[in-house]
């Protein structure tokens, strides 16, 4: 026994099935839903208000309650009496979004309830319009009577946004992905309550078999859908995400070739250049120029700069060192000298015979020079002489001629080496000035620059085609994409496998349906996954959009149909039993054939179980006849319907 | 410099001895008494002699202008040997600036020379008034003290030669015209009141230099 779709799946990609579901979740894809009967939607009320202004005036009130399922019809004497109107504004009401609705009706409006069933639970849409902006809420009537509102809304979005959320759930729906643009510039469109509403509408030149939004694959989808193919959906989905993955893995690997593509000639160019880099680098091989010569001649600079500094530190110090010395032999020989001419002009004036007072130019007594030479008295002011004044002075001479003799020595000294350091300063300085002006020349040499040039060059060169030589990054597959083409691929079988042969139902049913609604000879039916029905009538054979327009609202209410009846029958589907009908006159060829339509739709009804078919239409007197006026919302001659 | 140096009251004796015996007037001496040999003017002038003889350098920078003057050669040759001889370090004597220029004053040394009747001061003027100037009389003493001194030593002869080169600096100009050719010295005039005159070796070196360099052409 072979296992669930969601385990193959699992095990066909190496992963656990929860993750593999909450990967595919992720991408939108969810397996089939249990087979269940689909709900019935049955309308039970139209009501609204407003004024009408304009050409016709007056007030509006229409309300039409205590509907069922069967055949009911709003009709007119003539065209252009608001029996569109009317179904109109029950699309509103259910889609959320006006289909068809005239503005200037629409402007008129102040007030609309639409009340519905969904199997045994009671609904009511009801709301406000002030300047065409409905306002109002969504509720449930319970049985007893009491309200709950499920949701509300003032605003056009908010209305459509309210009742897709509470159909699409209600109904048991899904909404239809697919992808659409150009091609390799596709992208994901989700398909919601407003395109598959469609599948429950039938006015307009029925181009389609099912809905209206033209868009290939749509109908064929929605055929799909409300009949309940098993697993329809998830085949859907995953083709979507497929399709949207392996759009992006081409994309991908375009964008990475395209690369690759660029990286190898990139490569190309630049061992081009760098063939030409090395050419021009040999050709300064034997030049002086060269890194090593400059860094022989950074290292010279670099030896000779201490060398000469230190001997300029040095010279500066002797030199202050031999001016010192120099200042101190000066003072000693000028000491010396002073002392000397002290000694001879003390010795010499003090020889001399005092003449005068040099203060009052008397002159000095023959008294006063005895007394001098006797008492050593001094013979103009009386103080004595000190005899010994001169006393040692030799003795100090000598020591301070000494004295200046070494110093005078020691600063010559001093001087001989600071000269010699000068000497040996100034060849340091020049030797390292001339290393300095060597290596600045050789520095910016234009050729040194240029070979320098060349040398980065050539590194520069060589390390992007290293770089170059690193393989391209393959471009990587989203890691989904083998599991979405795995989903894809076993929802497929599952889908194959579960259709059984429920389309030649179809066929078949469509075909009894056809025929009993009045197309013309129609003897085959053949609808083919795509929503395209075949047909062969009067022995030829023939396609829907070949047939008349009156032939083809024949087909799509036989084709909806019978995806009710055989849903009904199998237990399965999701199509809401609902048919809105809006056809002008020119569709019915005559009042007996339209007559015998009814009829058969009478009888179809009868015989399907919660099927409620509205239909507009302006024979009024045909249908009322035929329908009975219990069934009918009627304007006769000139008349409106509300 | 350390201190600086300060000539001994005899020193400036000597200088001042050999400042009136160089630069005084001979003519009609014999006027102010028998032994007089020679009359100097004015305090002033006497200052302003002594003090070409305290700063050699001030004294060869007029020796260069008195040479770009004249074209006496040998103006330069006694420059050259005041730097050659180390002068401006070995034989500066460091003099004050007053109010009307260099200025010490010299009562002390003259009164040495007063004493042995070597100099004699005559002071002019109103008696018990403001005295005018003073009158420096040199005397046959005096003179012959001089010639003693020289002989004596070498050192005090060069206070005699160095008299003769001041005198022939300031020819015959009085003590007002000499301090003002004084004042034309940059360094001089720029010296504040009551400070030590700043030494100018180095530039008048570089101007003897220049000047020399000059002829060598």
């Amino acid at each position: 026994m072979s296992g669930g779709w969601l385990e193959t799946v699992a095990e066909k990609v190496g992963m656990r099935p929860v993750e593999a579901e909450l990967a595919l979740r992720k991408r939108g894809i969810v397996a089939d839903r249990p087979l269940r009967p689909a709900r019935t939607l049955t309308i039970r009320r139209i009501a609204f208000k407003g004024v009408k202004r304009g050409i016709v005036t007056g007030p509006i009130d229409f309300d039409w309650s205590e509907l069922t399922a069967g055949v009911w019809a709003v009709t007119s004497q003539r065209n252009l009496r608001g029996k569109s109107t009317v179904l109109e504004i029950l699309l509103w009401a259910l889609r959320g979004t006006p289909k068809g609705l005239q503005d200037d009706v629409r402007r008129w409006l102040s007030w609309v309830c639409v009340e519905f069933d969904v199997d045994d639970e009671h609904y009511l849409v009801e709301f406000a319009v002030e300047e065409r902006i409905p306002r109002g809420t969504l509720a449930r009537r319970r049985s007893s009577g009491e309200i709950d509102e499920l949701d509300r809304f003032i605003s056009e979005d908010g209305f459509e946004a309210a009742m897709a959320q509470f159909m699409m759930n209600t109904l048991d729906l899904d909404p239809i992905t697919a992808m659409q643009g150009q091609e390799d510039e596709r992208q994901v469109v989700e398909h919601g309550w407003a395109a598959l509403s469609g599948g429950i509408y039938f006015g307009g030149d029925h181009k389609q078999l099912l809905g209206d939004v033209q868009m290939a694959g749509l109908p064929a989808r929605m055929l799909q859908m409300y009949i309940g193919m098993p697993w329809a959906t998830t085949v859907m989905q995953a083709g979507t995400a497929k399709r949207e993955l392996e759009q992006e893995s081409e994309r991908a690997s375009k964008s990475a070739a395209a690369s690759a593509k660029d990286a190898e000639a990139a490569r190309v160019r630049i061992e081009r250049e760098l063939q030409a880099a090395k050419k021009l680098l040999d050709s300064f091989a034997q030049e002086t120029g060269t890194a090593v010569e400059l860094e022989r001649l950074a290292g010279e600079v670099a030896r000779l700069s201490p060398i000469a500094f230190d001997l300029a530190r040095r010279l500066d110090r002797a030199e202050a060192e031999a001016t010192e010395l120099e200042r101190l032999a000066n003072a000693d020989e000028r000491a010396v000298r002073n002392l000397r001419e002290n000694i001879v002009a003390t010795q010499f004036f003090n020889g001399l015979q005092p003449v005068c007072c040099p203060r009052c130019e008397t002159r000095v007594s023959s008294e006063r020079l005895k007394r001098e030479s006797a008492d050593l008295s001094c013979s103009i002011c009386a103080e004595e002489i000190p005899i010994d004044e001169l006393e040692g002075a030799s003795d100090m001479l000598d020591a301070i001629e000494q004295r200046f003799t070494a110093a005078r020595a020691a600063a010559d000294r001093a001087r001989a080496t600071a000269k010699a350091l000068k000497e040996k300063s100034k060849a340091s300085s020049n030797e390292f000035e001339n290393a300095r002006q060597e290596l600045a020349k050789a520095a910016t040499s234009a050729t040194f620059k240029e070979r320098r040039k060349a040398e980065l060059d050539v590194a520069r060169l060589e390390g992007a085609l290293k770089e170059r030589h690193v393989p391209a990054a393959p471009a990587v597959a989203s890691p989904d994409l083998a599991l979405v083409r795995a989903a894809h691929a076993e929802a497929d079988r599952a889908y194959r496998a579960g259709r059984g042969d429920i389309l030649d139902r179809l066929n078949r049913e469509i075909l009894t349906l056809g025929q009993r609604l009045g197309v013309q000879m129609l003897e085959e039916v053949k609808l083919n996954s795509n929503a395209t029905l075949l047909l062969t009538k009067g022995g030829e054979p023939t396609t829907f959009s070949k047939v008349t327009a009156g032939e083809r609202l024949r087909l799509r209410i036989a084709t909806a149909t019978a995806l009710i009846r055989v849903g009904h029958e199998r237990g399965l589907g999701r199509h809401p039993g609902l048919l809105i009908v809006d056809s002008p006159a020119s569709e019915e060829v005559s009042p007996d054939d339209l007559t015998a339509v009814l009829s058969e739709l009478q009888a179809i009804s009868r015989e399907t179980e919660g099927l409620q078919i509205i239909i507009g239409s302006a024979n009024a007197s045909a249908i009322t006849d035929q329908l009975g006026e219990q069934w009918c919302r009627a304007a006769t001659g000139d008349d409106y319907l509300w | 410099m350390a201190e600086i140096a300060v000539a001994s009251e005899r020193q400036t004796a000597i200088r001042l001895l050999a400042c009136i015996q160089a630069a005084g007037d001979r003519s009609n001496a014999g006027r102010w008494g028998d032994d007089v040999v020679c009359v100097l003017h004015s305090q002033s002038r006497l200052q302003a002699l002594d003090f070409w003889m305290r700063n050699p350098d001030y004294l060869a920078n007029e020796l260069i202008t008195e040479f770009e003057i004249s074209g006496e050669r040998d103006l330069l040759t006694i420059a050259q040997s005041i730097f050659d001889d180390r002068e401006p370090e070995l034989r500066r004597f460091p003099m004050v600036r007053y109010l009307f220029g260099a200025f010490e004053p010299l009562d002390n040394a003259l009164a040495i020379l007063r004493a042995a009747d070597l100099v004699r001061v005559k002071r002019d003027g109103v008696p018990g008034g403001k005295i005018r100037e003073h009158i420096y009389l040199l005397t046959i003493a005096g003179e012959d003290a001089l010639e003693r001194i020289a002989a004596a030593a070498p050192e005090l002869g060069w206070y005699r030669e160095r008299a003769h080169i001041v005198a022939r600096v300031a020819g015959a100009q009085g003590g007002k015209a000499l301090k003002d050719r004084q004042y034309l010295q940059a360094e001089y005039a720029g010296t504040q009141l009551s400070h030590v005159i700043e030494p100018v070796t180095s530039q008048v070196l570089a101007r003897l230099t220049g000047v020399l360099g000059g002829l060598g052409k």
